[in-house]
């Protein structure tokens, strides 16, 4: 079946399960609003909301933005200086494990309600994927064409941009593919825990006032915003890697 | 340019891969290295190329060593496995050469992979093209900087019989126009021979030169000539070398 027909018989069928499940369950609007009332929220809310939503956008674009440079500078440290990576091994096995929540709450605690912490968690969410597969991309490059660079005295320059680059880039754009509706979702987990602002937070606002009409409109607009990011990406890998697709005409 | 080995050994660890192994290759000759598995004839075309260091004894090449020939750019590598970057086109790849090497003196990648029978595959990509055609940008790129040593490694070696002879005899048209000093490792006898101005037979475990043949047939060596009877006794005497150089591994 073609994609695109699949997202929108989704798109068509999502509102008419939620109604049907009113229906059936009877479910007062307090617990389960219908998708009318969420709508009604999301237009004349819009203004907050958009507020809202651009908190969290900015925190999720910084902590991304922050976990691609480290990442990418580690991963080509790594290659250059083997032995960074066997140091730095037990560290990324560490601190990935630790729960990110407890990890979130510590920050809290020292830094407060600030971006920073904010920032800190949407970049230990989002840095593992692009680290591992970078360094596995970069690593990837083929030995024959290794060996021809070095039959033409290439620098190692060269052999980077032409060659390890390339090959690291299909794995680069996989990691996005996770790491960036992950810096959403880390966004709003981190507003959740404390913030006074952004989607995270008016979930517990909504929450805590019994607004079930409010939180889901913050979760349509979080989950809209996620996978928004995921088809940005699809989009840029299906663009970048468009010559896989042309076949012998 | 001369290529010479001198008393050449390679260790990889308990392995002896080569053991004194000594051969002077002449300027614009054919060389093919031809054995059984384990014999060495990959490390010797890796170690003229500057990708291995010999153990003991030394290679020159126009009497400096490898890597001196590869800051020159007189050297071009053509593997059994392409060497190509899956998201260039045929036309880039081969330009690819070029982007390191510089232009001066260098063939044009188009006029090449045109003269290769590759006119109308320029824009494709290497997924596109068959396993010899991958093979022919392969080594165009290997020799569109127009380098005096060409150093192939069973290039034939992954295509299926009716293809690998085509190839063979194309390689021998292509290469019958310059000058080159070809180092040429095959499994294929017919290949060696057909090809070769001399076959370096070599006996495995440790790697020793067994025999050395000289092929003594005229040129130009077209597809007819494979069914000639000089053709068939000159096979026959590599291969009977050949199989003493088993024997000899065992």
């Amino acid at each position: 079946m073609n994609e695109r027909l699949a997202y929108i018989i989704m798109i068509v069928s999502a509102p008419i399960i939620w109604v049907l499940t009113i229906r059936i369950t009877e479910a007062p609007s307090f617990l389960l609003p219908p998708p009318n009332m969420v709508a009604d929220i999301m237009l004349s809310e819009h203004q907050d909301l958009l507020f809202h939503t651009r908190i969290t956008l900015v925190t999720a674009l910084s902590g991304y933005v922050v976990a691609n440079i480290i990442a990418i500078s580690l991963s080509v440290s790594f290659l250059y200086l083997p032995w960074l990576e066997a140091l730095a091994v037990p560290w990324t096995v560490v601190i990935k494990n630790v729960p990110f929540v407890t990890i979130a709450t510590i920050m809290i605690i020292i830094l407060g309600d600030t971006p920073m912490p904010k920032i800190i968690i949407v970049v230990l969410v989002t840095f593992f994927p692009i680290l591992a597969n970078v360094t596995k991309g970069l690593k990837s490059a083929d030995s024959v064409m290794l060996d021809r660079m070095q039959t033409l005295d290439s620098s190692q320059w060269e052999i980077f941009t032409k060659i390890r680059w390339p090959s690291a880039l299909p794995y680069y754009i996989a990691a996005h593919e996770i790491a960036f509706t992950g810096s959403i979702i880390g966004a709003v987990v981190a507003e959740w825990l404390f913030a006074r602002e952004g989607l995270g937070a008016l979930i517990v606002r909504g929450m805590s006032q019994y607004r079930a009409d409010r939180v889901w409109a913050v979760t349509i607009l979080a989950s809209a915003l996620a996978v928004g990011a995921y088809l940005l990406v699809k989009a840029v890998e299906k663009y970048l890697f468009r010559w896989q697709v042309e076949d012998l005409t | 340019m001369t290529i010479e080995f001198s008393r050449v050994s390679k260790q990889f660890g308990e392995v002896e891969a080569l053991d004194d192994v000594s051969l002077t290759i002449d300027d614009g000759e054919f060389v093919t290295l031809i054995g059984p598995s384990g014999c060495g004839k990959t490390t010797m075309l890796r170690i003229a190329a500057g990708l291995e260091e010999p153990s003991a004894g030394s290679v020159a090449v126009n009497g400096g060593t490898p890597r001196n020939a590869c800051r020159e750019h007189q050297i071009g590598v053509a593997f059994q496995r392409p060497a190509l970057l899956a998201s260039r086109t045929a036309l880039r790849n081969v330009g690819m050469t070029l982007e390191i090497t510089g232009r001066d003196g260098a063939l044009s990648p188009g006029d090449l992979l045109t003269d290769f029978g590759l006119g109308e595959f320029h824009h494709h990509y290497p997924h596109q093209l068959s396993g010899g055609m991958q093979q022919r940008v392969n080594i165009a790129a290997a020799l569109v900087h127009d380098p005096a040593i060409l150093l192939l490694d069973e290039p034939f070696g992954a295509l299926d019989e009716l293809t690998r002879e085509s190839m063979g005899e194309w390689l021998g048209g292509v290469l019958s126009r310059s000058s080159k000093t070809v180092i040429f490792v095959t499994h294929s006898v017919e290949e060696a021979t057909i090809l070769s101005d001399r076959v370096v037979v070599l006996s495995a475990r440790p790697g020793r030169i067994s025999e050395v043949i000289e092929i003594g047939l005229p040129r130009p060596r077209s597809r007819a000539f494979r069914t000639d009877d000089n053709f068939l006794r000159e096979v026959a005497r590599v291969r009977s070398s050949l199989y003493r150089a088993v024997e000899l591994s065992n």
